[in-house]
């Protein structure tokens, strides 16, 4: 590959005294720039009653503050020319505007002030409840949501991972006002926070901006980490969903380490090898061949130790039994015979050309750099391409072995009854940040078209 | 968009063919992206799916390459390159490393011009329509927006049906039919390329006619009007899905189409009725107020003819009732009222501001020149976009709101766990 597509990051670390972690990178090719402000909280930092309190939290920050009423907030951005939306994951919550590069102060003032200031009106609550079932609604309707939503229940028993970003629908109707602003009031403060800006700005001016408007933030508490270890696993669980649908899927995951693990760069490349594009192995083995509509592999970069998924949507008449074996043939394969050089040669190449088009906006580039810096390090960005480059087939058989068993998986069905039947329990999984991101939940979805 | 951006510039080949070129070195990534004039509008009325058929088989074979040739020469190096039918044009969407442009321009010459359409690869595609229609049926939203897209068009109108045809039609497709719809539609002065990225444009003239110079068209080139349609009788139509959470509501009519003078002025009233969160109505008061729905929204869909307008909500089916009426509200009185002066300023901010967003990434930029080629918008469209919005008027955006917007005329689709009242 070229020297020239080495991306070093040219990042620049500060922190004010508050704990506040702010990483600048300035970028001129565009007069735009982007903040996205990152706190570490998410469903991880939940327990049982509260599931979904992070996503519902993020949702009343745009309920307004003393200072702004809602309107104001909405108008703030959008009548600016700016774009804005926030997302929920396991591992963060994070709120980002995309504007004009001399309008980016407004994001400053409107972050800053929303950090500690939310109302949480309860009559707001009340209205939200409404909104958030409703969205959770619109999930179960997909039967890749529901199937995602048993399995993770079924593969852990002890950690957080195991309930969904949405929480569970008792308890959003059960959590009160002061759950929601207690978990605010200790969660949102500097110290748990980073706020990454890029883009056409003068680092030194936009600092001082910075300082202006959350120098005066008050620190909380350090926040405790969950103590909970995933137990585990000593033999394969499976658990089936039956719903009215018209096609089978199937999902198989295993347990894997925590974001920083060596073992992830053979993991990704085995993504690759299995789910990027036509020449991909699942493409070839199960869409081609009419077992599948879409086949992918993906390990979760995550906090604590997550899970890789295999997931796939079976073509119309194919049972999940059949599809199982399909996607289990694939992963037999890996473990058990080295990868041409071609394959690894081609798997790297697409990794690379994929982290190059991963950064092509401002927006882009602060969203990886902020993903990072809050599940693990925003400096795995800079040797992330040696890393991968590195990887050797011998790794990705030895990592295929250590991971992808049978005792290490949990095997999901979803089985469609026809309409009628009833059940016993959408088009896309969840947007994905990175390739191997977390699913995520926003706020809201593209609505205006930029004629 | 760089700040030091030279300007784009066009070129029509002795072929027909056009192309756009903008060159932006701020990193070493290309965008290919064409608009071909063979979309699902030239449907045979009883071979519905065709043209989609056509689209999708690009990549699977040509006289020169299988299918697994084809993906290997643009994957092994991590650049990617698809085909899409809609209903009036073939996107072709490519994303590659300026160092191998080459080798994704012979891949994109090949594709176009020499697919070979093997009959297995026909079945198979056969199979995965039959599947894709099966999961659509399966989904709230996609079902309302079929059932109001029905309403809204008469039967022949290519409107009205789904790109990809249904089960029976697709069926009936034969290799033969591929063959000769390429041979009519696939043409240079169908052709729009727009190249924005890391080039010189000098180069990628000479090297894209070397390549492509030698295809030549072959009798009249295809002409097709989208019909004008009436705006016809409220319907309400209604797919129970029982074991559904959620209900989905599609409501609207025929709205404008993307050459209507008034398009612009019309999308500006949208932006603020439902076309964005902070500052729509829909969002505000549907959502934000009455908690209703996590989403709604409306949109005025560019299109060559009148394409759709309509708002949409996911709503509990307890709701459905009351969400239709609170929506139709809106409408009533946006179309009485029109917007305010701070609606008018933010909405203008909103379309200008998020236009200069889309201009950054060499994809986005691409698609506004191809969007611009394609309605006949000029080259200067980029430059004209903002005075474009801003010499609107307040007064203009009330009369298109009473002019476009009819909510007694609102046909209403529903599909999800809801039935009529008796």
């Amino acid at each position: 590959m070229n020297q020239q597509i080495e991306n070093r990051s040219e990042i620049i670390e500060h922190q004010l005294i508050n704990g506040l972690k702010v990483l600048t990178k300035e970028v001129h090719a565009a007069p735009v720039a982007s903040s996205y402000i990152w706190y570490k909280v998410g469903s991880r930092n939940e327990r049982p009653g509260l599931t979904g309190v992070s996503h519902w939290v993020e949702h009343m920050l745009f309920k307004g503050t003393p200072k702004f009423s809602k309107e104001e907030l909405g108008r703030f951005i959008e009548g600016n020319g700016g774009r804005w939306n926030a997302f929920t994951s396991n591992d963060y919550t994070a709120y980002y505007e995309t504007l004009p590069a001399d309008k980016i102060s407004v994001a400053l003032a409107l972050e800053s002030d929303r950090m500690q200031n939310s109302v949480f009106d309860p009559e707001e609550v009340e209205a939200e409840r409404t909104v958030i079932l409703s969205e959770r609604e619109g999930y179960e309707n997909m039967p890749q949501f529901v199937l995602r939503e048993e399995v993770q229940a079924t593969a852990y028993k002890a950690h957080p991972y195991q309930w969904g970003i949405i929480g569970w629908p008792s308890d959003l109707k059960t959590m009160t006002r002061d759950d929601l602003y207690n978990y605010y009031r200790q969660r949102y403060v500097p110290n748990n926070a980073t706020l990454v800006l890029v883009g056409d700005f003068d680092t030194a001016d936009l600092m001082e901006q910075v300082e202006t408007h959350f120098g005066a933030l008050a620190p909380g508490e350090p926040i405790a980490d969950p103590t909970t270890v995933e137990p585990e696993q000593r033999g394969e669980r499976r658990v089936t969903v039956r719903k009215e649908g018209t096609l089978s899927y199937v999902a198989i995951v295993y347990h894997i380490p925590a974001a920083g693990h060596p073992d992830f760069y053979p993991l990704e490349v085995i993504s690759t090898v299995l789910s990027m594009g036509k020449t991909s192995r699942f493409y070839r083995a199960l869409v081609d061949k009419q077992l599948a509509t879409s086949a992918y592999f993906y390990p979760d970069f995550s906090t604590d130790a997550g899970l890789a998924w295999a997931f796939a949507e079976a073509q119309v008449g194919v049972d999940p039994v059949t599809l199982e074996r399909g996607l289990l043939d694939q992963i037999d394969c890996i473990q058990n015979d080295l990868l041409a050089e071609t394959e690894l040669e081609k798997a790297i190449n697409q990794t690379e050309a994929h982290f190059i088009f991963s950064l092509d906006s401002v927006s882009n580039q602060a969203a990886q750099i902020g993903y990072y810096a809050t599940v693990y390090d925003y400096k795995y960005l800079d040797t992330y391409l040696d890393n991968i480059r590195s990887v050797t087939r011998e790794q990705i058989r030895e990592t295929a072995q250590k991971y992808l068993t049978e005792d290490n998986r949990t095997v999901g069905y979803f089985q469609p009854t026809p309409p009628g039947h009833g059940g016993t329990s959408g088009a896309d999984a969840p947007p994905a940040l990175h390739h191997t991101g977390q699913p995520a939940f926003f706020r809201f979805g593209e609505g205006l078209r930029n004629e | 968009m760089s700040k030091q951006q030279s300007l784009t510039t066009r070129h029509v080949f002795d072929s027909g063919m056009t192309l756009l070129v903008q060159e932006n070195h701020f990193n070493q990534t290309v965008a290919i992206s064409g608009r071909l004039k063979a979309g699902s509008m030239y449907d045979p009325h009883d071979y519905y799916g065709l043209a989609a058929a056509v689209a999708n088989m690009l990549t699977k074979g040509t006289e020169n390459q299988t299918w697994e040739d084809i993906a290997e020469t643009t994957e092994s190096v991590g650049a990617s390159l698809s085909a899409l039918g809609s209903t009036e044009t073939v996107s072709i969407e490519g994303r590659l490393l300026s160092k191998d442009f080459d080798r994704v321009l012979g891949v994109l010459n090949d594709i176009l011009r020499a697919p070979n359409f093997p009959q297995e690869e026909i079945e198979k595609y056969r199979h995965q329509v039959h599947s894709w229609l099966k999961a659509w049926e399966d989904e709230t939203d996609d079902v309302a927006d079929r059932l109001l897209r029905e309403a809204v068009y008469p039967d022949e109108h290519p409107y009205h049906w789904r790109v990809q045809g249904t089960e029976e039609s697709v069926t009936r497709i034969e290799r033969e039919a591929l063959v000769d719809f390429h041979a009519s539609y696939y043409r240079p002065d169908s052709l729009i390329l727009a190249i924005v990225g890391d080039v010189d444009t000098q180069a990628v003239i000479e090297k894209i006619d070397a390549a492509m110079g030698d295809w030549k068209v072959n009798g009249e080139k295809p002409s097709f009007t989208i019909p004008s349609v009436e705006y016809g009788a409220k319907q309400v139509l209604v797919k129970p899905m029982m074991d559904k959470s959620q209900a989905n509501i599609e409501l609207g009519h025929k709205g404008i189409a993307r050459t209507n003078p008034d398009f612009y002025t019309t999308n500006l009233m949208n932006a603020v009725l439902g076309g964005s969160a902070g500052i729509a109505r829909l969002f505000g008061r549907v959502r934000d107020i009455q908690g209703l729905a996590y989403s709604v929204w409306s949109s005025f869909t560019p299109s060559m003819g009148e394409g759709l307008f309509h708002a949409s909500a996911g709503v509990n089916p307890a709701n459905v009732d009351k969400a239709i009426s609170s929506i139709l509200h809106e409408i009533e009185l946006m179309k009485s009222d029109g917007i305010t002066e701070e609606e008018f300023s933010d909405a203008q901010n909103l379309i200008v501001g998020n236009f200069a967003l889309a201009l950054e990434t060499n994809r986005g930029l691409a698609t506004v020149l191809l969007t611009a080629e394609l309605y006949g918008l000029g080259l200067d469209y980029l430059e004209k976009h903002e005075s474009i919005y801003r010499n609107i008027t307040r007064a203009q955006v009330a009369a298109a709101a009473e002019k476009y917007l009819h909510p007694d005329l609102c046909s209403i689709a529903i599909a999800g766990p809801y039935r009529e009242a008796q």
